[in-house]
């Protein structure tokens, strides 16, 4: 990039917003989320759908019941995968228009924030249910680029 | 009470057809009075500093006090102007300087992934990932 200043990723305070966020959903809305922000290491974008289920597989006993949140800000793709017990509480629908304000915001720079209003509006249409336990990974895990 | 006004009303009526010479009158008193009165006051107040020169003392400017010394006169006219630019380009350049951290679609994305209450070990979750034989839901967008 001849310009030498590039995107480093999250802030330490996006990391929180998102932090604060994905935990608001499991203590007010009993739903379990869980966001991955950063690209995907395949070059076909057609297979993005099936790597992203496959990180949503990689919840283990918690997929069933989980919503997985992937965005991919220099691949510029966000999927939302829910497991089927989560797609009662979240319909496609519902989903599609989270989706919707999330792509309008990231495309205007705001990653953080568009994913925080994603997780809100996901979260209100799950409803209130009782809290569920933190996960074991609780805060931000740094992972090497998925599948 | 309708007599009462009749009795009123005639002296006002009477005063009114006596009125214009003795009104005009006062009209011309009073300005010339006011005009005099105006300019008296006006030349005695302007004239009153060149008068007054020996109650006061000595005029503005007549006794100067010390020059600023080099110390000073570097504070006052550098020091002081540098740091106003300096404060004004801070306070017009730290906003920006501070966002370029943020997200451009455009410059693509450098950033190792970062999941949010993911599993412990990412690693090993996705190489034993099982997809099983279920239907998910959910829904894409690309920017």
């Amino acid at each position: 990039m001849a310009a030498g200043r590039r995107a480093t990723g999250l802030s330490v305070a996006q990391q929180e917003r998102i932090d604060h966020a994905v935990a608001q959903c499991r203590e007010q809305n009993g739903l379990d989320v869980s966001v991955v922000v950063g690209d995907l290491r395949i070059t076909d974008l057609s297979r993005f759908r099936d790597a992203a289920e496959t990180l949503h597989a990689a919840l283990g006993e918690r997929a069933h019941g989980a919503v997985l949140l992937l965005v991919a800000p220099g691949q510029r793709r966000v999927e939302v995968v829910t497991g089927p017990a989560a797609r009662r509480r979240v319909p496609d629908r519902v989903a599609a228009l989270a989706v919707l304000s999330m792509t309008s915001a990231f495309a205007g720079g705001d990653l953080a924030g568009g994913v925080v209003d994603g997780l809100r509006q996901l979260a209100e249409a799950a409803g209130k249910r009782a809290a569920i336990p933190a996960p074991p990974s609780a805060h931000a895990a740094l992972v090497p680029a998925g599948h | 009470m309708s007599r009462d006004r009749t009795a009123r009303d005639g002296p006002t009526a009477r005063d009114l057809s006596e009125e214009p010479v003795s009104r005009a009158v006062t009209r011309v008193a009073t300005a010339a009075v006011t005009v005099t009165v105006t300019v008296l006051v006006t030349t005695l107040l302007t004239a009153a500093p060149a008068l007054a020169e020996d109650i006061v003392g000595p005029l503005e400017g007549a006794d100067p006090g010390e020059g600023l010394g080099p110390a000073a006169t570097l504070l006052l006219f550098v020091v002081a102007p540098a740091a106003a630019y300096l404060l004004i380009a801070a306070v017009v350049l730290l906003p920006g300087a501070v966002r370029a951290n943020r997200y451009r679609p455009a410059e693509g994305w450098s950033a190792d992934p970062v999941w949010f209450a993911g599993p412990v070990d990412a690693d090993a979750a996705i190489a034993h990932a099982d997809r099983g034989d279920v239907t998910r839901g959910g829904a894409h967008g690309s920017w």
